[in-house]
Order: structure tokens, then sequence, then C-alpha cells
């Protein structure tokens, strides 16, 4: 046997992937690298061979070494990972993230090349005509964004671009494991972005507890450098340092310039002054890393998966009660129900929050609703940033709430009173309703007015929706009339 | 004077917006942050010792106290509470341990998740 790839990432060392390289590693010939997730968190650490095939390692990664000695290959997983579209996930566990030759053997640095040959309103053009929309929770237009960054050059200087990979919302885990299995992929979508705004400087703003990212993403920069790849781009890594709204783009730009972890005022929005009061474009790693498939394959090839409001593929994060919780990448336009049977969901599942602690809560009956930009549900369910956390009787709806309103109140970063008065009065009601309190439903209400209203930014107005959701679909388990 | 500090902070500009790196150099090296190593680094960038704990007490992960070196952090994200983390900080109490709580730590998929001094573990309910 030549060659095992032990695929890893920051979630498969935290079940013993680096302990498992260890063990192969004392076999003789045997060549043992790590790879990043595939994706597959339930089974990790996974070994596989350069055939493709994957055996978990388990509780003995020996007898797993042997099982794929002999060609065999895990049925479930191998099932688990073709049911989805694996286009950002491309390389994701299939090769070692520290080497640039593999990444390019496998067509990074190819969508690159084409752009180079490209002007920047060709650029342009192609992304309007892909669709391709901010994969953050937003879903803005990125050819928009970019378009409005550059009108705003005269008399503001040219661009930046911030990558925002501070991916601070419990349940999410999509930037990381972009960044950690795939590390190229970013580096080449940020040095096209940079190309068509003629940017000089980016920033990679990366959350302070994903240390393997930031390695990754270091190794990366410097080894693509060094191949002279990118030119004269300047990558300069920042780490946050934790709290929900370091991932409001505005806040990103306080951060970066040395200042307190609070949202700016709008306008000006940031693609007119900015950064430095540069124009300045913010883009999502999952954004960003779009593009170089984008560009090597074409638009056709780009909108042949998804819908025609919302093109393309989406990661989704799957945790809580789950059979298979991981990480999967599907069309745009798939239902929450299909990725929760991906999943490995139960019958005694209850619902799911979707969309983190600025989402809802979305009950069972409701699974056949299809991801998309904008509001899935009224209640409040939106798909955001691509989180779902599945929860069954075990830990009722009511609890779910609880936990979500607490981050939230927890989380506010306390410019607006609103948002800082009005989340820890939130939680206090709640806790009245669920204590049967008939008085508390009306201060609820009148909270909810005023943080959605009142608030400056989007942590705060929609710090509500999961009050909303459940007290629409989950009354009687919170305690409310229904 | 922190020690080791001055060293990394020549490898910074003189300027404001490397207040952030700055203080994570600090928290690196000291395990908190340091009155002292604060006052330094406003020296070195010229930013008031009150602008950079304004900066500082904004985020969460920083400690303004040394921290308890052989605490358990149980993580008290929405899915470690779902895969059981209330039962699992329970046990580690009963058995003797300094259970602290901690933010997300996301490895979300490998629910009940624990950090120690020796880093992160997921699946940390079956001992």
């Amino acid at each position: 046997m030549d060659r095992v790839l032990v695929r890893s990432g920051s979630m498969g060392r935290a079940v013993g992937a680096l302990d498992v390289i260890e063990v192969l590693n004392a076999l003789p010939e045997t060549e043992v690298a790590e790879a990043g997730s595939d994706g597959a968190a339930w089974l990790a650490p996974v070994l596989a061979d350069l055939d493709g095939n994957v055996q978990p390692a388990g509780d003995d990664p020996l007898a797993a070494l042997e099982r794929l000695r002999v060609g065999e290959s895990h049925v479930e997983l191998d099932a688990y990972l073709a049911a989805q579209s694996r286009r950002l996930l491309a390389r994701a566990g299939r090769i070692d993230p520290t080497s640039l030759a593999e990444a390019r053997a496998e067509g990074a640095y190819e969508g690159w090349a084409a752009v180079l040959q490209m002007s920047s309103e060709q650029v342009l053009a192609t992304l309007g005509q892909s669709g391709l929309q901010g994969r953050g929770g937003a879903f803005f237009p990125v050819q928009l964004k970019w378009q409005a960054a550059i009108d705003a050059v005269p008399g503001n200087g040219q661009p930046l671009l911030v990558v925002n990979a501070e991916e601070g919302e419990p349940g999410v885990f999509n930037n990381r494991l972009l960044m950690e299995s795939d590390p190229h992929r970013l580096v080449e979508g940020l040095a096209i972005a940079c190309h068509a705004l003629a940017a000089e400087r980016a920033y990679i703003y990366i959350n302070g507890e994903a240390q393997l990212s930031a390695e990754r993403m270091e190794q990366a920069v410097g080894s693509a450098r060094e191949a002279r790849l990118i030119g004269d781009l300047e990558i300069e890594i920042r780490r946050g340092a934790g709290g929900y709204v370091c991932g409001e783009e505005t806040v990103i730009l306080e951060s970066i310039e040395g200042n307190r972890a609070v949202p700016r005022l709008r306008p000006p929005y940031p693609t007119e002054r900015g950064l430095f009061g540069r124009p300045t474009v913010i883009n999502n790693v999952e954004t960003l890393c779009n593009l170089p498939d984008l560009f090597r394959f074409g638009v056709d090839w780009f909108r042949e998966l998804g819908t025609d409001e919302a093109p393309g593929t989406k990661l989704i994060s799957l945790s809580g009660a789950l059979e298979r919780p991981g990480l999967v990448e599907v069309p745009m336009g798939t239902s929450i129900g299909e990725i929760l049977t991906m999943s490995g969901v139960g019958d005694r599942v209850q619902g799911a929050v979707v969309g983190g602690p600025s989402g809802g809560l979305l009950p069972a009956s409701k699974f056949d609703i299809e991801i998309g930009p904008g509001p899935l549900d009224p209640g409040g369910a939106a798909l955001g940033s691509g989180g779902m956390v599945v929860f069954d009787e075990s830990f009722p709806a009511a609890d779910v709430l609880a936990v979500e309103a607490i981050y939230n109140a927890r989380e506010s970063c306390g410019k607006c009173t609103p948002c800082r008065e009005g989340g820890e009065r939130l939680v206090t009601a709640l806790q009245r309703l669920r204590d049967g309190d008939p008085s508390a439903r009306s201060d609820i209400d009148e909270l909810v007015t005023v943080m959605r209203a009142a608030s400056l930014c989007g942590l705060g107005q929609m710090a509500v929706s999961p009050v909303t959701s459940a007290l629409q679909d989950f009354a009687q388990d919170v305690g409310a009339q229904p | 004077m922190v020690d080791g500090l001055s060293e990394l902070l020549q490898t910074l500009p003189r300027v404001r917006s490397q207040a952030l790196p700055a203080l994570h150099e600090l928290h690196e090296l000291s395990g908190y942050l340091d009155p002292d190593g604060i006052e330094e680094i406003g020296r070195w960038l010229h930013v008031p010792k009150s602008e950079l704990y304004a900066v500082a007490s904004s985020y969460t992960e920083f400690e303004m106290t040394p921290p308890e070196a052989d605490a358990v952090a149980v993580c008290r994200g929405l899915s470690c509470r779902i895969a059981g983390a209330d039962a699992l900080a329970a046990e580690l109490r009963a058995r003797g341990e300094i259970v602290v709580e901690h933010e997300c730590l996301f490895a979300c998929a490998v629910a009940p998740v624990i950090k120690t001094a020796a880093g992160v573990r997921g699946r940390a309910g079956t001992f």
C-alpha cells in the first residue's frame, strides 16, 4: 500500500485523529498524511486510500486499514457522500490541505488562470449571469456588491477586500471545514475577487477559536505566494476574539481598525466607505469559494444546480439529535426534510433550529420547506449561513428557546438599548410564560416589536426570531395559549 | 514588563489597527491580559490604556484574570446541550473536577465537547 489519508480537521482531531495518525505512522511502508474532513463528522476520523475507498478508523485503526488494503469501502459513507452535490467540497478529505501540488492536481487555480485573461467588466458580467448570491445569510447578489465598491472608487480610493471568516454562530462550521480541508480554494477565490475589484490588499478575519483554519490559511497563502501564483496581492490574516456580533460585517471593520466590537451606523455602506474609509467588499468564505469553479467551468455549469432564483449549492452544518451529524453540500432548493434524512433524523424529532440564534424553531411538520434566500417561514426561520440543529423530546422546544434567548441576551454588544435591555427582559418574560403568568405574553409581544424596530444591527433585530417562531409553532410547549 | 512581550511588539507596526493583534500576543504569552502588558501595548501603539481596556472588554474570549489551570470547560452551545452537556458537567463536578461553562467550541457535530489543557475533545459524554 502506498498512501493513506486520515480525514481529520478540527472535529476529527477532537475525536482522536492525531492518535490514529500516530498509530499508522508506526507501521512500516505506510505513508500517512492528514487530510481535512470530508464532512462526515459522525464517522470521523476516516481513513481513505488513493482509489477513494473509505473506512472509519473506529476503535481499531489497524483493522480499518486492513479492510482498506483489501479494497473494501464503507457502504454507508459512500452513499452519504454520493447523495450530495459536492462542488465546494470536491477536494475536501481527498487531498493533503498543506500541499499546493495536490490541490493543483485537482484543478486549483484553473479558474484563476481563466480570470487573468478577463477584464474586470467581463468578470462582473459573468458573475451577474451566474446569479451567485452571498452565502453568509443575506443572499445579496455578489455582482451588485462588487459593482457598488467599484462605483465608489472616485473620491474614496481603491477597494479593499475583507473575507468574513468569523463564523461565530453556534451550530455552524461551514467556513471552518472549507479552510481546514481546502484552503487554496479560498485563496483562489479571493484572488479572483481582488482582480475584479483591482484591490491590492485583502484581510481574512478568522474566528479566534478557529486555530486550525488560521494555520491552514497562513500556510496556503504562503505557498501560493512562493509559487508566484497571486502576484503582489497582500493578504493579511486577522483573528477575532469572540462574540457573536463579530460576524456582523461592520463590526469586523471596527475590529480590524482596532476599536470596540460594535456595529457601525449605515449609510455609508461598507462598499462606499468601509475599512479605513475605503470602498470595502466583505464576502463570506463560502461565497468566495464558489468563484474558482464558476470561472473554471462557466455559467451554464454553475446554474445546472440550484433554482432560477438561487443558483448553485449550499453547505449545511448539521448537529443535534441526528444519527449522522456533519456537513453536507446540496443544491439550493433541496427540502429540509431531504437534508435531515441524509443526516439520519429519527422518528422522535420535534423540530429544528434553522438559521441559528437569529433564525427560528421549525416544527417537523414543515420539513418539506425548501432551502433558499429570504424567510423560509413567517415565524422567523431563515436559512442564514446554513446551520440546522435538530431537537427531539429529550430536549424540548421550550428548553431550546430558553438556550437561544439567553444566548442572544448574553451576546448583545450593548450599543443599542432595545437589544441590551430587551434581550434580558425577554429571557425573564419567557420564563414567566412557562410558569403560567398570563401577563407575560403581552410583555413579550411589546419587546419583540421594540427590539425589531429599534436595534441597529441584525443581531438585535433578529434576536426575537426564535421567540416569534416558537410562539407560532410551539405555542403550548412554551406555555402560551395556542 | 511582561517577559517576551516587547520582542513580539517590535514585529507589529505602531498603529491603532494593531490593537487586537497585540492583545492576542499578550493573551497567548500570559494566558490572560496582564495589566502590565496592556500598559506596554499602549505605549507601543500610542493608544491610551483606558481605550485598550475598552477594546479588550468588548470581546468574550479574553481572560482578564489568570484562568484556573486545571479546569474543564464544557461547551454550552445548543448542540452540546442537546447532546447532554448538562449531565456531563454534573458528572464531572461529582468526580471533583473544576467545571466552567464555555461558549460554543464549534465542534457541534461531535457533541458534547469539552476543552482542557490537553485540547478540545469531542463525544465527551462517553467515558
